[in-house]
Formats: structure tokens, C-alpha cells, sequence
């Protein structure tokens, strides 16, 4: 299916969303919607699948069965290709020698079935050693393991951590998929209490999503009121805001704020986006351990002292509190903030900045993941994160586009001016640099 | 193709079954599918994959929900009272509830599995998902460092 084809339908539904919009009442046609998303999902589904193999890989770094079992699974799946039923026979023989011997040194202590679920799709059933029938594919895992020779380590290191709970027997997808309702409070409290809960944890697609009513503010800001320059018409509390996101049409009450107030605000704009590129790459090439986490973190420890820096000093305790109660907020309030108005204000973004409409298609399809697929926001940006060499040539282009006007941000909001600082840095210093100027 | 017969046979991996009413069964795609699928001289659906003991709970909600007059509060009662089970056996109906692609339950024990994790400190976390603290003092530390909230 050629999704530029596509495309240019999708673009021009838009333009009733944008009407709409413009008269500032967000009142969207059910069907119109509707019909959208089922034209997205059909294309979004194609590939989320394979997205889900690389997100279980991703989500425990300790967890080396994960890919492990991929490598089993292939085996055993090539193995069935070629049709040697005797080779297979005589395999299964030998594993099943090798399998006796575990079971002996384990004794009747019982392997967890953390890939359980997978296990259903596993071409190879086996039948023996009936409490376990519920986990071939672990079973399979760890006699091949024992083939190899190479993994006892792994045997014997990590169950020992995953079988002290009943958390450990939840299917990685699974778990992710509840802990994905967590607030990043709860998240943090997970993170303490043991090491295979802490990789779960701290899964960056977790924590990418807790950054989403941000960014969805500041672009729905932009787009209502961003473009008029040296404008300020947005505070710092993103309390506040967030809650007017339900009530668009009370957007243009929002006071102005200070010159300082917005600078701010455009610095974590282009570091959000510079994350959302680069999240996972350091200069030096290596994966940045918990980027979205520690971005998080290092956030809500900016906002706190902002929002404690101005207040009366005998209610410091309140602000303090009342500033930490957001932690406890769940990432997803209510399926509006993630649901309709947040498709509509990205469509309407990418009809903005035609130049950015790629990766605002991207963002647009990866809203559609968490409703009907129970899938994190991630996938989609994982496929921007992990393959930035296809990303270059287009991003080569709009820096010959943007470096060829007189003024390259003309025209675009402050926002937008963020978004193309921090997208196009190439590594921290630039980003630092380009800060400066933001 | 089914029509002659209005029960639904599911048959789980222990060999223990459950007649269902048609008209319970096919709200799920899953069991719809096979019926339209699979020829109806056999009528009875084998579930490779759920053992008996898990099955009694999904059927009793499934027969519970697809039953015509319950009011919204009789509902609620019913599904704390059917969630009020151990964790293994609340993952046991997770995974029964994934193989046969029920929304409607999977949401109902993610919120469970939720509520028990929620808002709780670390050492109840622990007491109630039976997890022993593997990290040594000095690990602890260093996490409990890289997690800190400013002003805590």
C-alpha cells in the first residue's frame, strides 16, 4: 500500500479540521473522525507488529531471553523449513536428554513462564513435563541454551531475580502494557523494588508518553496563537494549561507571560524534540541509558524551582506539594487529552509547517497506537529513533531549505523555531549552542 | 452453519467442558471465527491453551456480563467480588483473557493489577507481589539517587 498515495486524502480531510479549529470550537464529525482512524490503523497496524519484536527487545536490557528467544525461534523455524524431519527428531531427542539434566539440578523448582504468551506462537509444541507445558518457549529457550553451551549464566542469574514473583510470570508486552498506566510516581516506586522490575521500569517508551501533555500543549499553543513574533501569550504552570486543553476556546484568556517565561518554555521544546531524535544516541554512538527518564526527572526538578522561586515564602510547603501532586498524575487522564483533539491539533500542525508534515504524519500515526492497540506512542518513534541514516536525506534538505532564505524561520512560530533547533542539532553541543539563540 | 445446535461446547486443555450459549460465545471474534470456520459436525471448540479452573472464572464473567436486567451496580459488585483473587490466578485469567482477545476483561484486571500497585510505597509493592529486594545496599543507593525527586 503506498502511503504517499495515501496521503493527500488524508491532508485533505484536514482542512475541515482546521476550519473547525479556527472558528475555535473544537467540535469534530464522529464519522469523519472515525473513518480516519480506521484509515490510519489499517496502516499503522501493518508495521506495528513487528514494532511489538522490537520493543520487547528493547524493554529489558537485563533480560537477555528476549532476544534470545528470537534466535530460538528462528532455529526452530528453519529447521521446520527445510522439511529434515529426521534431523528435527534426532534435535529433540537431544534436547530432551539435556532437558532431564536441568530438571534434575533444579529439582522441582519451576521455570517462570515470562514469555508464556509467546510460547503460542512457537512452531514446536512439547508436551512432556506437564507444570511447564505452559512454557515451551522458555522450556525450548533453555535447552538450547544448554546446546549452545553459553548461556548457563543466564540460567542461573536470571530467574533467580524474575522467579521471586508473581510480576515476573506477566508476559513482557503484558506488564509493559499495565505499568504504561502508571504515574511516573508509581513508576519511580517500581523502579525501587528490584532490579527486573526496575528495567521494566524504566522503559523509555514509559516515560516518553509522560512527556506528552507537554508537547501536545505547546503545539496546540503554536498553532492557535504561536505565529505573531515576540508575542508571549503562554505561562510556565503547565497546570493550568493542560486542564485548558479541554476548553480550547478559553485559551485566548491565558496571560501573558514574561520574555524569561517563554524562553524557558522553547528550551524544552527543542529539547524534546532534540530527545525525540536523538533520545537514544549519544555523540559517542552508545544508546543513552534512560534518556526520557532522566529527562523527566531533571524537568520536574526545573519546574518545581521555577514554581517555587516566585511564591510567598510561608507557602512555600503548599507550592511544593502542590507541584509534586503532579507526579501522581497518571499519564493518561482521560482518552480526550490522547483521543481526538490530540489527532486534530497534529494534523492541524503538520498543515502549518508543510515542510515538517513527515514527521508530524509520523506523530499523527502514532496516536492512533495506545487507543486501538494498546500500543505506546513509542513504536512510531522508534522507528524515527533507531534508523536516524534513513532519516538524514530528509533532513539534509530542509536545512538547504531553511539555510537558503534570508530568514529560515520566517513565518514560523516560536515554537516551530524550537522544534527545528532541536531536531536538527546533531549532538549536545549544537543543541546547547542552538539554545542560545532560542 | 451452526444454527441446529444453540450450545457451544469448550473443551480446555484438562479435558473439562463448558457449554456455552451461542449467543455469549460469539460477542468474542475469537470463538465467532472458529464457529464460521471449523466445519459443525464438531461442535466442540478445543482451548489448548486454558485449564479448566481458569476457564469456570471466564465463563462466570462472561455469563455474568451477557446477562440481560443487571443493573450497572450489580455489575460492579460482581466484578469486585470476581477480582478478588490471588495474583498467579489473576495472571492465569490475564493470559486465558489475551489468548481469547477479551477486551472488556484484559481491562478489567490491568485496572486490578493497577490498583495493587498503585500510589503504594516500595516495601508494600514488595509485601504484596512477594518480591525479594535483590539489590545490594549499594545499589539500592545509587537507584534511589538516580530517582530522586527534587523537594522529597
Amino acid at each position: 500500500m503506498s502511503l504517499s498515495g495515501r496521503r493527500r486524502s488524508v491532508t485533505g480531510q484536514t482542512s475541515t479540521y482546521i476550519f473547525d479549529l479556527l472558528g475555535y470550537s473544537l467540535v469534530i464529525s464522529d464519522d469523519e473522525d472515525e473513518s480516519l482512524a480506521q484509515f490510519l490503523e489499517s496502516e499503522v497496524l501493518a508495521f506495528s507488529d513487528q514494532d511489538e519484536w522490537k520493543q520487547l527487545e528493547v524493554e529489558d536490557d537485563n533480560d537477555k531471553f528476549g532476544v534470545e528467544e528470537d534466535h530460538v525461534t528462528e532455529k526452530l523455524r528453519d529447521v521446520k523449513d527445510e522439511g529434515k524431519e529426521a534431523a528435527r527428531e534426532e534435535e529433540e531427542e537431544n534436547r530432551g536428554a539435556k532437558w532431564m539434566k536441568f530438571e534434575e539440578k533444579r529439582g522441582e523448582k519451576k521455570v517462570n513462564a515470562l514469555l508464556s504468551s509467546q510460547s503460542l506462537a512457537l512452531p514446536i509444541e512439547f508436551k512432556d513435563a506437564g507444570e511447564c507445558a505452559s512454557s515451551p518457549a522458555k522450556m525450548c529457550e533453555t535447552r538450547m541454551g544448554k546446546c549452545n553451551g553459553a548461556s548457563t549464566n543466564n540460567i542461573r542469574r536470571a530467574p533467580r531475580s524474575i522467579e521471586t514473583s508473581i510480576l515476573s510470570k506477566i508476559p513482557p508486552e503484558l506488564l509493559h502494557h499495565i505499568l504504561k498506566f502508571l504515574s511516573s510516581e508509581d513508576l519511580v516506586a517500581c523502579s525501587l523494588v528490584c532490579k527486573f522490575l526496575n528495567g521494566v521500569a524504566s522503559d523509555e517508551s514509559l516515560w516518553r508518553q509522560l512527556h506528552w501533555p507537554t508537547l501536545l500543549l505547546l503545539i496546540q499553543l503554536e498553532i492557535l496563537l504561536g505565529s505573531p513574533q515576540g508575542r508571549a501569550p503562554m505561562t510556565t504552570n503547565t497546570e493550568s494549561v493542560v486542564s485548558q486543553l479541554e476548553t480550547p476556546a478559553e485559551l485566548t484568556a491565558i496571560e501573558s507571560a514574561s520574555v524569561e517565561e517563554n524562553q524557558m518554555l522553547r528550551h524544552v521544546m527543542a529539547q524534546l524534540w532534540y530527545c525525540l531524535r536523538w533520545g537514544l544516541v549519544l555523540p559517542t554512538k552508545k544508546p543513552r541509558e534512560c534518556a526520557w527518564k532522566k529527562f523527566y526527572i531533571k524537568r520536574d526538578a526545573d519546574d518545581m524551582v521555577e514554581f517555587v522561586r516566585n511564591c510567598p515564602t510561608e507557602l512555600k510547603e503548599y507550592y511544593i506539594q502542590m507541584q509534586a501532586a503532579k507526579r501522581s498524575q497518571t499519564p493518561l487522564p482521560s482518552q480526550s487529552l490522547f483521543g481526538k483533539k490530540a489527532k486534530v491539533l497534529v494534523i492541524m500542525w503538520s498543515m502549518v509547517m508543510p515542510a515538517l508534515e513527515r514527521h508530524a504524519l509520523t506523530i499523527k500515526l502514532a496516536m492512533y497506537l495506545p487507543e486501538k492497540t494498546g500500543n505506546v506512542h513509542g513504536h512510531c518513534f522508534d522507528s524515527i529513533l533507531l534508523s536516524p541514516d534513513e532519516m538524514e536525506p530528509d533532513v539534509d534538505q530542509q536545512q538547504a531549505g531553511t539555510t537558503d532564505e534570508a530568514e529560515p524561520f520566517m513565518g514560523s512560530g516560536l515554537f516551530a523555531r524550537a522544534y527545528l533547533l532541536g531536531y536538527n542539532c546533531n549532538d549536545e553541543k549544537e543543541l546547547k549552542a542552538a539554545l542560545r539563540f532560542c | 452453519m451452526m444454527s441446529l445446535g444453540k450450545l457451544i461446547t469448550l473443551k480446555t486443555n484438562d479435558n473439562e467442558e463448558f457449554k456455552l450459549d451461542k449467543t455469549v460465545a460469539v460477542k468474542l471474534e475469537i470463538i465467532k471465527n472458529i464457529v464460521q470456520d471449523v466445519d459443525c459436525t464438531s461442535n466442540v471448540i478445543p482451548l489448548p491453551n486454558i485449564d479448566g479452573k481458569t476457564m469456570t472464572k471466564v465463563v462466570k464473567y462472561w455469563k455474568k456480563h451477557s446477562e440481560e436486567g443487571v443493573t450497572e451496580v450489580q455489575l460492579k459488585n460482581f466484578d469486585q467480588d470476581f477480582l478478588k483473587m490471588s495474583h498467579s490466578e489473576l495472571h492465569d485469567v490475564h493470559l486465558a483473557a489475551k489468548y481469547l482477545d477479551d477486551n472488556q476483561l484484559k481491562e478489567v484486571i490491568i485496572q486490578e493489577f493497577l490498583d495493587r500497585i498503585k500510589g503504594k510505597p516500595i516495601e508494600e509493592i514488595r509485601e504484596v507481589f512477594g518480591i525479594v529486594n535483590d539489590y545490594t545496599p549499594e545499589e539500592e543507593e545509587e537507584v534511589r539517587r538516580e530517582n530522586a525527586w527534587a523537594f522529597e
